[in-house]
């Protein structure tokens, strides 16, 4: 079941994905954190953020909109309070990174690179809920590889996962950028833009206008995404892809890496039920096991071409 | 957030990672009373319709794990997914939802074959039973190595797709769950001070719970209203013949679920079909105006947000102590999502929140959904 990012062992495949599991051991009282392959973080930026004005999420058919707004306690109280938390974790853990400027990303980045429990660092450059959350760089392949590089910079020895937007016309440039500018892995991919809005008072749901779509609603474009990543790009470089959106079921995560990704994230799903973590792990274990297939590593990209 | 990390630590000890394995589904935990919330399967044991739009369900819980029910409080709520979880591509209504608990039984003896599952006679059995112990409030029941039974009621309104697919769950069936969830009400000090419970519409069925909870705690001078847009939309079993309509502002025993507490309480239908015509707020005016004896008196609301802003400025007129229950459009309801922030005003003591000096978000779910209603900002 183990499988590697770089130079990271996974015990498995399955991961959190940023932002739906808290800082550190919040959804301890709901699943074992300790059987998953790896903790991604939420979002930390320099300053804290008190998010977006409420409503923030919306229930759409099988998905869900959603405009945090990155809320989060910054990085000084983060690492003052979640790292000595995040120390006792018993699996590798990522810390997802946002930022407003290139400045920003690296003074956050370049901090978090010097704790030993720190396994790696996940780019966030693709946050559609702020004006300059990092989706300018996400947009712009020429800005993505510049914020990558400078960041690489600031810390040569850090494992750097660049999260990739699918707002974009063609998600390979934003990949090939990453790649060029350091990258180490990718995450593909973070949420749809999306809006809803009430017949009623004639007003968008959400406070703030729009947000990002997760959830089921958005798995076959993101299985798309995988793919023509994993085929063009990724493979040929070497690069290792989690991949991410409306994973719910072991199905799903094998569908994935089926699609050319090494690991899985689970997000929306992990809000509903945390406990569909570890049932995924063991769905995953079946299915090898029922299949007669070694390593789940046999699986990565071997959808027929 | 800072409670819960405090909280925290005491599941993390620093060596060792067993910690971890009590949290999941259907393992038997090594210590049930570190245990504040979690998932669990939940039978349904009966559903039951009041008036045209609302149901009760009877859920029950069973294991060593179900020890955080017995000792929840009236405010908690319970967040159930309204789907099958375990079946693929089954996501319409992808989120859960949440409920407030209307009561909670705790069960010590062996109840197999005992317990009748009938829907249509479920309220006798349930409350009549020498079955049933009641539960303390406050303090935390006894450990007890052997398995417990908790049983949950909610009491929802048919609204959307969630509340449908609820109501068609038939005696026997699972349904998935997390709770307790939030932080619920806080008692008064003292066993004379007068508790004024109010509650509107779907805000109605914790004041249930928490009239049992309060009685419980000895407290003595209790009284409730209720506030529906009509006699039809009562979340409750109503109790026509006790009420005289020519009297609406002396509390009576009117509803089934205050009565069984020993609760009296006025009924206020905006549409004037029963009881006192007009909105809750305002026979709680007409109440305070002509009331005498009320100091030291809290006042306990739940219910729409505009309700809400009228006791809550009601009770700062009068200077009283208001808690006030709110609602919120929630995705996870355990503090990872941030979806249900609501704003607040920033304490002196109180700089920990993000946000500006004068104000910031608190989380419904985790925070609350308890606050008190001078902290509240009322758009």
């Amino acid at each position: 079941m183990s499988c590697h990012l770089g130079p990271v062992r996974l015990a498995n495949p399955v991961m959190t994905a940023s932002g739906t599991c808290g800082y550190t051991f919040e959804l301890s009282e709901f699943v074992d954190l300790g059987r998953l392959g790896a903790f991604v973080t939420k979002s930390i930026t320099l300053e804290p953020r008190m998010g977006n004005p409420p409503q923030r999420t919306f229930e759409t058919a099988s998905g869900m909109l959603n405009s945090i707004g990155l809320a989060n306690v910054g990085l000084e109280k983060f690492c003052e309070e979640k790292i000595p938390l995040l120390e006792r974790m018993t699996i590798p853990v990522f810390v997802n990174v946002a930022g407003k400027t290139v400045e920003e990303y690296v003074a956050v980045a370049g901090r978090l690179a010097g704790f030993k429990c720190i396994a790696g660092l996940e780019l966030n450059v693709s946050c559609p809920n702020v004006s300059h959350g990092g989706i300018t760089f996400g947009i712009d392949p020429k800005g993505l590889k510049k914020l990558v590089a400078a960041v690489r910079a600031a810390c040569p020895n850090s494992f750097l996962i660049v999260k990739l937007t699918p707002n974009v016309t063609d998600i390979t440039a934003s990949a090939r950028a990453a790649i060029e500018g350091g990258a180490n892995a990718l995450s593909l991919v973070n949420t749809f833009l999306g809006m809803a809005i009430d017949i009623e008072s004639r007003k968008p749901v959400l406070g703030n206008r729009t947000g990002g779509l997760s959830g089921p609603a958005i798995k076959p474009m993101a299985i798309y995404l995988v793919d023509k990543v994993y085929k063009e790009v990724a493979q040929p470089a070497g690069v290792p892809i989690i991949g991410l959106g409306g994973i719910c079921s072991a199905e799903d995560a094998i569908e994935f890496i089926l699609a050319g990704a090494t690991a899985v994230g689970v997000g929306t799903e992990t809000l509903v039920q945390p406990s569909c973590l570890t049932r995924i792990i063991d769905g995953i274990r079946q299915y090898l096991i029922d299949h007669k297939i070694a390593a789940v590593s046999e699986l990565i990209g071997m959808v027929e071409r | 957030m800072g409670d819960f990390f405090t909280e925290l630590r005491s599941f993390c000890p620093k060596s060792s990672r067993k910690s971890q394995k009590m949290t999941e589904i259907h393992q038997k935990s090594p210590s049930p009373k570190n245990i504040h919330r979690g998932e669990f399967n939940a039978q349904v044991l009966s559903q039951q319709a009041f008036g045209s739009e609302h149901w009760s369900m009877m859920l029950q819980l069973t294991g060593s794990r179900v020890q955080c029910f017995a000792d929840s409080r009236a405010g908690q709520f319970i967040n159930i997914a309204c789907r099958n979880l375990y079946v693929p591509n089954n996501s319409s209504t992808l989120l859960r939802r949440p409920f407030s608990i209307a009561d909670i039984q705790v069960i010590t003896n062996d109840i197999e074959g005992s317990y009748d599952t009938n829907p249509g006679d479920f309220s006798e059995k349930n409350h009549g039973s020498t079955a049933f112990v009641e539960v303390p409030p406050v303090k935390i029941s006894e450990p007890s190595q052997s398995q417990l039974t908790v049983i949950v009621e909610v009491i929802y309104r048919l609204l959307g797709k969630g509340t449908h697919w609820l109501a068609q769950r038939q005696p026997g069936d699972s349904v998935n769950l997390l709770g307790p969830l939030g932080n619920g009400f806080t008692f008064p000090d003292q066993d004379f001070q007068p508790a004024i419970l109010v509650g509107g519409g779907v805000g109605i069925p914790p004041m249930y719970f928490l009239a049992k909870q309060l009685r419980q705690a000895g407290h003595k001078n209790i009284v409730g209203f209720i506030g529906c847009r009509s006699k039809d939309l009562i979340p409750g079993i109503l109790k026509i013949d006790g009420y005289k309509k020519d009297e609406p502002l002396r509390p009576q025993m009117a509803l089934e679920q205050f009565r069984r507490n020993n609760v009296p309480c006025v009924i206020a239908t905006d549409d004037s079909s029963y009881g006192f015509a007009g909105n809750a707020a305002q026979a709680l005016e007409q109440y305070l105006d002509r009331q005498s004896g009320l100091e030291g008196a809290l006042i306990y609301a739940c219910g729409p947000k505009l309700m809400l802003r009228a006791i809550a400025m009601l009770a700062q007129r009068r200077n009283i102590n208001c808690q006030v229950c709110l609602e919120a459009y929630m995705a996870c309801g355990m503090g990872i999502c941030q979806s249900c922030a609501v704003p607040v005003h920033t304490q002196q003591q109180d700089g920990q929140g993000s946000g500006t000096d004068k104000w910031h978000y608190k989380l419904v779910c985790t925070n609350g959904p308890v606050f008190n209603a001078n902290c509240i900002i009322w758009e």
